[in-house]
């Protein structure tokens, strides 16, 4: 093995590149399906790194070649984050799938999406040839409540705090949420984006996984076992790792972890 | 401009993303840049806000070097047992040799937040290749304290929210005799305050040895620039450097109406203003001397170009 297992590097359109970290597999244990790995946005994506980073190493360490990557206008991808749109993140998924299937010179792909990214993994994976499994973990089922989540949150920060004098947005069409700026056009793409009942995801397995009692969660595994896929749903006491904590740590849901792994290597992957 | 990921450090193990400003902007004989972690938050920073000032800087002219230090981010952890405090200073030279060996740099300007800034310091004290140091939230608090601070910060910041706005706000106090105050944070602060005096050390070694590594610098001519939001804690470290201010040895500024992380797109502009401001010294040394190549006029239209490692 060489001494760094992680490559990172750019890959996709010059105009739109997206930045992503291939894990190598273990070479003893190499095996079949690759694994893309897709991160939320705006503050979730800073507060879940650590975690997808470390569930990419243990992916790679039983054999998966793992892609874990960021949406255009997010992380070190390419873009600010006002130009990211959601069609644009579901194209990225594609672009970061078929990267796999050529660096990895695999057949088939998995791909875990956390929060927004599983919703967005969902609607990639209808556009995509079939792929072998779909982790949904804690999903949004409806982009009208994540953008509400938001804005509490914002208005929570917002009020132990003095107010700028003027409140300066990016542009007239864009919002500051949560220190990340969104435009108008992704807001109302948020605003309408929902994983419709009944939903059939393009993968041959799906792992629905909820890590916390919320008020969609019946909705949820309504979703997942009606989908008609061969889906499994797991409950799992874990902390919001997406929230991030006041003292600025960064949690890593170890159970979770351990129980994507454990799924994967189940199901022969 | 262009970004690439590289990999790089004794041990090939450290993962960063290098801005290249635009040919025609390049400023051959300006110091390379680089950006230290905020605590654990990896190479983007709080709010993704390091990507913006990388991109900023680059769009200047400047060479920009974001990395993660080991076991942050996507950098491996080391294989020796290092405590922090060296390692980081360790990695940054590395950092400066591959930027040296890659792109022909000789001097350095470190830019940090809150543990950021503080490796910048104390980075900037022991290598002479440093010549800036633009200090974001710098905490004197010492290395053991790290635990506390991260924990406390929150809490400190809201009590100084208390005492220097909602105390003269009538809309506070209306909330608190309605019962629409959050009673629970506002005894949580007022204990965690009553408890401060007798668990804060003055630290008296300590503030003598910061002073004369401040002197140090000074006396290397080393341009250090100390910005704290508002509310942050760190300003109140810094009470005592009236002295030094006055020399011009050590520069302060503070933005008003910002928190520790510069957590709205404001802050982060205002932020970003203040350092572009700091940075221009460099720009028109170089446009002074002939060196620069072009014009440096920052085109807001700049789009970055990637390439891969």
């Amino acid at each position: 093995m060489p001494v760094c297992s992680i490559i990172p590097f750019y890959f996709g359109r010059c105009d739109k590149s997206l930045f992503g970290c291939y894990h190598e597999p273990h070479p003893a244990a190499k095996r079949a399906s690759g694994v893309v790995i897709a991160q939320p946005v705006g503050h979730e994506y800073i507060n879940s790194h650590r975690a997808l980073r470390q569930l990419a190493v243990l992916l790679a360490n039983v054999g998966f070649p793992v892609l874990r990557f960021d949406y255009y206008g997010c992380g070190d991808s390419m873009g600010e984050e006002d130009q990211a749109t959601v069609s644009q993140w579901i194209e990225d998924t594609s672009t970061a799938i078929s990267e796999l299937r050529k660096r990895g010179n695999l057949n088939t792909v998995c791909v875990i999406g956390l929060r927004l990214a599983a919703t967005i993994a969902v609607l990639a994976a209808s556009v995509q040839n079939e792929l072998a499994a779909l982790v949904l973990w804690d999903a949004i089922i409806r982009g009208k409540d994540f953008l509400n989540e938001v804005r509490s949150l914002q208005n929570e920060r917002m009020r132990c705090r003095r107010k700028p004098t003027k409140r300066v947005e990016a542009s007239n069409m864009t919002r500051d949420f949560l220190g990340f700026a969104m435009s108008q056009s992704l807001s109302q793409s948020l605003e309408t984006l929902e994983i419709p009942a009944f939903f059939r995801p393009a993968a041959k397995e799906v792992l629905v996984i909820n890590s916390y009692p919320q008020k969609t969660e019946s909705e949820s595994y309504e979703h997942a076992v009606q989908s008609g896929t061969n889906t499994e749903y797991k409950q799992v006491a874990a902390p919001k790792i997406w929230e991030g904590t006041p003292e600025g740590t960064l949690l890593v849901p170890s159970q979770i972890l351990r129980l994507v792994v454990s799924w994967m290597l189940h199901k022969n992957l | 401009m262009k970004e690439q990921a590289v990999v790089f450090g004794n041990e090939r193990s450290l993962v960063g993303i290098m801005s290249d400003p635009p040919e025609e902007k390049l400023i051959s004989t300006s110091p390379a840049i680089i950006i230290l972690n905020s605590g654990i938050v990896h190479r983007v920073g709080p709010n993704r806000i390091y990507v913006k000032m990388a991109r900023y800087l680059s769009a200047m002219g400047f060479l920009v070097l974001r990395f993660d230090f080991s076991s942050i981010g996507d950098s491996l952890p080391r294989r020796d047992n290092l405590p922090f405090v060296k390692s980081a200073i360790r990695e940054v030279r590395e950092a400066m040799d591959y930027l040296s060996q890659s792109r022909g740099a000789r001097q350095f300007v470190l830019i940090g937040s809150c543990s950021g800034a503080r490796v910048s310091f104390q980075t900037a004290c022991q290598e002479s290749r440093v010549i800036g140091a633009f200090l974001i939230n710098h905490n004197r608090a010492p290395e053991d304290a790290n635990e506390r601070a991260g924990a406390e910060s929150a809490s400190e910041a809201t009590a100084r929210y208390y005492r220097q706005v909602a105390l003269f706000n009538p809309q506070s106090w209306k909330r608190i005799f309605t019962g629409r105050a959050d009673y629970r944070r506002i005894a949580s602060v007022l204990r965690a305050t009553m408890k401060r005096p007798f668990t804060e050390e003055t630290a008296t070694l300590e503030t003598m040895r910061f002073m004369a590594n401040i002197r140090a610098l000074a006396e290397r001519h080393v341009r250090v620039l100390f910005v704290w939001s508002e509310g942050d804690s760190g300003v109140e470290n810094f009470k005592d450097m009236g002295d030094l201010v006055k020399a011009g040895a050590v520069k302060f500024r503070t933005i008003p109406k910002t928190d520790h992380t510069f957590s709205s797109l404001d802050d982060q502009r205002r932020l970003c203003d203040a350092m572009g401001e700091w940075v221009c010294h460099w720009v028109s040394a170089s446009l002074h001397n002939g060196y620069a190549r072009s014009k440096l006029s920052i085109a807001v239209d700049d789009r970055v170009t990637v390439t891969s490692a």
